[in-house]
């Protein structure tokens, strides 16, 4: 059973392939990793599923239904969402913590009470561990681990069946890096949530993911369990990615 | 935004008494063209042939025409023409000139190619010109000199509206608010339009001016308003043929032009400031630095890091090439909404030549700061407050910043985050190269280009690069070509802030393995930052770690983080992600 698949999917811009017939799938409840170097193509298919780019090719369903549909598009705006690499542009400068919180829940509940809206926006920043004292700042005003919880609790609002997570720990110290993946688990333990990790770090990777698909050049070139992949890579571009992770220091506890 | 930059404004209008004086001026001008009957008895169409071209009088402030009006009640009717029509003008040139731009800008694809076609059409016509043209075929009137205005004036608008809307709809916001299911509409309006208004209102600021000015000049060719009704232009071009005679005629509606049109510019430079608000600091601010000023001792520091250059010998330096003994650096500017905070306090550190310090922190650690300090860029609002920085050997509060030129990039260089935002995008990768020793060394052409290609191979480049742009590298290449640049004198310090973040891992281990062979090949001492404790492990010999502006804890990096005992540096080591993948598969 699965929530989303991707079949078949290939994308060219101009003279250059960026995706060359990927196909995977996703199931409810499942952390699948997508692992590539910068111009693997990873976020290209995160913008076709999203629906921010059209594919030249391939076939992308949502419960078993074509997201070329519209209604189906549409539904699944609320089902999917997304968090991206730069917590800072992600939100507009201009509005408020609440406003910004308030743009999903404005187009998915328009008639919700006020008082309700208020309990949900606190439900929200306590998802992420924040304050309601935040709800009257800013974006500058919050440092950048912060901000990216924001945009965590805004995914979160229409209260999606799967987050794809768009290398949302690049821009981020390491321990504020470590503190947003316990989050992520968390969330996914309470909720069921499914995630799609995108990203070029096999440590995060292997640290969250039950499932990865390993990407060299616009192409999947090896996918399945985390364990087994590590345990014995079958494709030369994954044992390389695995020999540049920078290794643990000897010191480092275990 | 817009209580900032209202105060900005308020600011900005306070400290300048020129702006001050213009507002007011125009404020009187618009009240009383407003309430022109009241201030003016008379009637600006009565003909009385008895007063024909009195010169100003008690009576007649500004004298009266050839038909025996009163200019000044003219003046008043007139600018009421004027100014009605320049405002309804700008309004209706910016409700179409945004529309079509934010449309063009943000659905892009054929709409953007067939608006943008029309405007470029648009402007290839002289803006007058093409005005009177318009205004002429309608015949004359109020109403066909607005339309001929507002129909010259909007492609101007919204080509830069497109430009502006191009890089909103890039922001990643827009993006999200499309995954969040906001419709379009919504989109163009809340997101792109909003941001749009700071710019819209300089735009409008600085063309109002402008406007009036083209509505003088068709009312002065006929073509605006039909007299007798009179109009600044219009009375302009009446009072043409007594001008010798009655100079007074021309004076008075060619002063008020000259006076609201030098103000509303003004007026929109003022505006533009408050809202962009981004305060200029002149050169007087960082030529010369703080505490230098008057203490400039000519040659003595250069000389001695000359001597030191040329014979390689670190003895007759001393032992460290960096050495901070109880810095303190603080925000001095008053202004700074942060004045009084302490950035780094009582920060001592060491690093002896050929060892390589890595400076653990994150953001707001203040290792940026640090790294600054040693380059000699600490600038206004920051200052030195206490302590002192001295590079090799010697103290650097007596140097200016004629001898810190003299350091920089030759004996101490810098490797940053961005690569990108570290080379010109507009010169070629072999220029910039070439440029750092030319300025330095003034060493031969052929001894340039012998060390340019040994450079590059020692940093893993293929020659081909010295002719390409720096967008025409990947990501890792740009920063093996920044490299090449900081190393091509042979520093004695380089300082390396956060060199691989903007990296994948595959490049980071790369980069991290060339900076730590260069380092062994010339020598070089390395003050290595970042917030990564496993990229610090894989360069440097010793560790300091950062926080809040303190140094925590130093070390050898094995005896630091083995028995660490620090809290903090406990959460920086469980905080390292992958350590399953330890042991390292076969092969690392």
């Amino acid at each position: 059973m699965s929530m989303l698949s991707v079949e078949g999917l290939s994308k060219r811009y101009k003279d250059h392939r960026v995706l060359d017939d990927v196909s995977f799938e996703i199931a409810p409840g499942e952390i699948v990793g997508l692992v590539g170097q910068s111009g693997s193509g990873k976020s290209t298919i995160a913008r076709c599923i999203l629906g921010l780019e059209r594919p030249d090719s391939g076939l992308l369903q949502w419960h078993k239904a074509s997201l070329a549909d519209r209604a189906v598009r549409r539904k699944a705006r609320r089902g999917m969402q997304a968090v991206f690499q730069d917590p800072r542009s992600s939100l507009n400068p201009r509005w408020t913590i609440r406003q910004l919180l308030s743009e999903p829940l404005d187009n998915w509940l328009p008639k919700e009470r006020p008082a309700a809206r208020s309990i949900r926006l606190r439900g929200l920043l306590d998802r992420v561990a924040l304050t309601a004292d935040l709800l009257d700042r800013h974006p500058h005003e919050l440092s950048t681990g912060q901000c990216q919880r924001v945009c965590v609790a805004r995914a979160l609002a229409p209260e999606p069946d799967l987050l794809v997570l768009d290398e949302p720990l690049s821009a981020l110290d390491v321990s504020v890096q470590a503190r947003l993946i316990a989050l992520l688990l968390d969330l996914h333990r309470s909720s069921g949530i499914s995630y799609l990790l995108i990203t070029h770090d096999f440590a995060v990777v292997a640290d969250i993911c039950k499932r990865i698909v390993v990407l060299d050049q616009g192409r999947v070139v090896e996918s399945g369990n985390v364990d087994a992949i590590l345990a014995a890579p079958s494709s030369s571009h994954t044992k390389a990615l695995l020999r540049d992770v920078l290794p643990m220091p000897e010191w480092a506890p275990v | 935004m817009s209580d900032r930059v209202l105060r900005r404004f308020a600011v900005g209008l306070r400290r300048d008494p020129v702006g001050i004086l213009l507002l007011a001026f125009v404020a009187t001008i618009v009240v009383a063209v407003t309430a022109a009957p009241v201030v003016s008895g008379m009637d600006p169409l009565a003909t009385d042939f008895r007063q024909v071209l009195l010169p100003p009088n008690s009576v007649n402030w500004f004298g009266t025409d050839d038909f025996g009006r009163d200019v000044f009640t003219r003046l008043l009717y007139g600018g009421r023409t004027s100014l009605q029509v320049a405002a309804l003008a700008v309004l209706i040139v910016m409700t179409i000139g945004v529309t079509v731009g934010v449309v063009a800008g943000y659905f892009g694809g054929a709409v953007d190619l067939v608006l943008t076609k029309v405007i470029d059409v648009l402007l290839a016509f002289p803006r007058l010109v093409l005005a009177i043209a318009v205004a002429a075929l309608m015949g004359g009137g109020t109403v066909p000199l607005i339309i001929a205005i507002s129909a010259v004036a909007w492609p101007a608008y919204a080509r830069i509206i497109r430009g502006f809307t191009l890089q909103i709809a890039q922001e990643g916001y827009v993006a999200a608010a499309r995954c969040l299911g906001t419709p379009t509409w919504k989109i163009l309006t809340r997101h792109i339009a909003l941001n749009l208004v700071g710019p819209i209102l300089v735009l409008a600021m600085l063309d109002i001016g402008n406007l009036i000015l083209v509505v003088s000049a068709l009312s002065f060719l006929g073509l605006g308003v039909p007299p007798p009704a009179p109009e600044w232009g219009a009375m302009l071009n009446e009072g043409r043929g007594s001008m010798e005679i009655a100079p007074w005629l021309v004076l008075a509606p060619g002063l008020a032009i000259f006076v609201v049109v030098l103000a509303a510019n003004y007026f929109g430079d003022i505006v533009r400031d408050s809202v962009e608000g981004r305060p200029v600091h002149g050169p007087r601010h960082w030529l010369r630095l703080p505490g230098t000023v008057g203490s400039r001792r000519p040659d003595r520091a250069p000389a001695a890091v000359a001597t030191a250059a040329s014979t390689g010998n670190p003895a007759e330096v001393g032992a460290g090439v960096l050495d901070l003994q109880g810095v303190g650096v603080e925000v001095t500017d008053r202004r700074s909404p942060y004045f009084g905070r302490s950035i780094l306090h009582d920060v001592s550190l060491h690093v002896a030549p050929g060892e390589s310090l890595g400076l653990i922190g994150e953001s707001g650690s203040g290792k940026s700061t640090l790294a600054a300090l040693a380059l000699g860029l600490t600038r206004p609002p920051l200052e030195l407050t206490a302590g002192r920085a001295c590079l090799f050997g010697e103290n650097t509060a007596g140097w200016t910043w004629d001898d810190w030129q003299k350091v920089r990039g030759r004996m101490v260089s810098l490797v940053n985050q961005d690569p990108l935002s570290a080379l010109n995008p507009v010169l070629r990768v072999g220029d910039q190269i070439r440029e750092v020793m030319q300025v330095h060394l003034a060493p031969s052409r052929a001894a340039v280009e012998h060390r340019l290609r040994e450079v590059l191979d020692e940093v893993h480049l293929p020659d081909r690069i010295i002719r390409q742009f720096p967008h025409e590298l990947s990501g890792g290449m740009r920063q093996r070509a920044v490299i090449a640049m900081a190393i091509v004198n042979r520093p004695r310090l380089l300082i390396a802030d956060e060199p691989t973040t903007a990296l994948d891992v595959s490049t980071q281990i790369r980069i991290l393995d060339l900076l730590r062979a260069l380092q062994d090949r010339y020598g070089l001492a390395l003050l290595f930052v970042s917030h990564d404790l496993r990229v610090v492990a894989r360069v440097a010999d010793r560790v300091a770690i950062m926080r809040d502006g303190a140094v925590m804890e130093t070390g050898a990096t094995a005896s630091v983080f083995g028995g660490a005992t620090h809290p903090y540096t406990r959460e920086l080591l469980t905080a390292m992600p992958g350590r399953r993948l330890r042991p390292a598969p076969s092969g690392a």
